[in-house]
């Protein structure tokens, strides 16, 4: 186990990262980062004074990369105490930061003048938002298929087809799976905008 | 719940709420592809690259006759107050009768966005970016959810009690009494509290040897 972790956020300036220390007791260190940070100033005086951390390299404009980096960074701690800190890098690194703290149940503070730390519910994952039935067939949908299909495939699972259909048609509405009509028969995929999502259900599989 | 299209054909009114920062660009397409905007809420800064962006986007609405709301924020660095300002007004809005709304977070600071996200995040409202360079729009559409649900009822207590004495300092005894209920009740419900990261225990400042029981700044926004 890695104790209680501290994921920060990194740009240029190391004491974004270093103002998060007292108020986050931690035995681990994690950077966010780019690799034009890694050749920053602020990142050697940071290494100067500390033992290496782990790093999780993103494209610092890149939102969902950074989202996925993220979430991957905060898992790989799993069963950690995970706190992520999101006032360093890009104004995208550090909202990625926020929505993966969020759809992954971890902790995040702001670590500004002050340090706020952001009222999110440690341990509550974005699954919750999604009911039992909801999330078996956000499961189940991989690429495009057939409704029908789908239908089939969770009431094999014990979902009552009604459930299976109404949940189909709630994340429709929701905006999180696209339905489409191809020779007749109705298809569903997730929807493009709801790709965050994806990545912290289900993993970023094609 | 959430802002997401409807799907009956029914007529809609969206509140286009943003942050802005110095570039109208980053918010201008969000009112180009948003369909049926009733009106536009945009929140800014008082530099004054800010207020001449701002000036831009109410002259471009004005050409579009869409009613748009500037709001100049005091403090642009200041996250809780942002995110109960935006909260706020969007809990306002929502009284006056509206039921879609988006939210650009890609313009003004880092915390104005990151304030507009937790609002997002915390109220269930689709968000939107824009890239910096190539102004292309990215959506999020968020769910609720309702954090409030997975307190139990003597959280909620416990929780509600310490926001509405928040100027007076409270150790578990001291909570036990005031609510009371056993110190042993008092502190199982403490530490899970702690635990989620809403309540924490630290020395009194006037008394090392008390350990006072406070909620996280930021708890009120959590409970909405």
């Amino acid at each position: 186990m890695a104790g209680r972790v501290l994921i920060s956020t990194f740009g240029f300036d190391e004491r974004k990262v270093l103002r998060a220390f007292r108020a986050v007791p931690h035995e681990t260190l994690g950077l966010v980062l780019s690799s034009e940070s890694q050749r920053s100033p602020g990142y050697r005086r940071l290494r100067d004074l500390l033992a290496p951390p782990r790093e999780f390299l993103v494209r610092p404009f890149d939102f969902l990369e950074c989202f996925r980096t993220t979430c991957r960074a905060i898992d790989s701690f799993g069963g950690s105490d995970v706190t992520v800190n999101v006032s360093g890098g890009t104004k995208i690194m550090a909202d990625a930061a926020v929505l993966a703290s969020f759809a992954c149940g971890a902790s995040a503070v702001h670590a500004g003048d002050e340090v706020v730390r952001l009222p999110l519910l440690r341990g509550v994952r974005l699954e919750e938002a999604f009911s039992r039935d909801d999330r078996a067939v956000l499961r189940s949908v991989r690429r495009s298929v057939r409704v029908e299909a789908l239908v089939s495939s969770l009431v094999r699972e014990g979902v009552a087809e009604s459930r299976a259909r109404g949940s189909i048609r709630r994340l429709h509405g929701l905006g999180i799976l696209d339905l489409r009509i191809r020779k007749g028969k109705a298809y569903a995929a997730w929807a493009p905008e709801a790709t965050a999502f994806r990545i912290a259900l289900v993993g970023d599989r094609p | 719940m959430v802002g997401g299209p409807l799907r009956n054909g029914g007529a809609r009114t969206t509140v286009l709420m943003a942050t802005l920062g110095w570039r109208p660009r980053t918010l201008i397409p969000s009112i180009q592809s948003t369909g049926d905007v009733e009106r536009v809420v945009v929140y800014h800064s008082a530099h004054t690259k800010s207020r001449n962006a701002r000036s831009k986007v109410v002259r471009f609405c004005a050409t579009l006759d869409l009613p748009v709301a500037p709001v100049e924020v005091p403090n642009a660095f200041s996250l809780l107050d942002l995110a109960k300002r935006m909260r706020s007004d969007y809990q306002a809005e929502r009284k006056k009768g509206a039921t879609s709304f988006r939210f650009n977070i890609a313009g003004g600071t880092r915390v104005m966005s990151s304030a507009a996200l937790l609002v997002c995040i915390l109220e269930g409202i689709p968000a939107t970016y824009v890239h910096d360079d190539t102004y292309e729009e990215f959506s999020l559409p968020f769910l609720r959810i309702n954090y409030a649900d997975h307190l139990t009822g003597r959280q909620k207590d416990v929780l509600r009690f310490l926001l509405d004495h928040r100027d007076t300092s409270y150790t578990e005894t001291g909570l036990a009494s005031a609510l009371k209920l056993h110190k042993s009740t008092v502190n199982h419900h403490v530490r899970e509290l702690s635990a989620r990261g809403v309540v924490e225990t630290v020395r009194d400042p006037k008394d090392g040897r008390r350990r006072i029981v406070r909620p996280v700044e930021a708890v009120e926004l959590l409970l909405g």
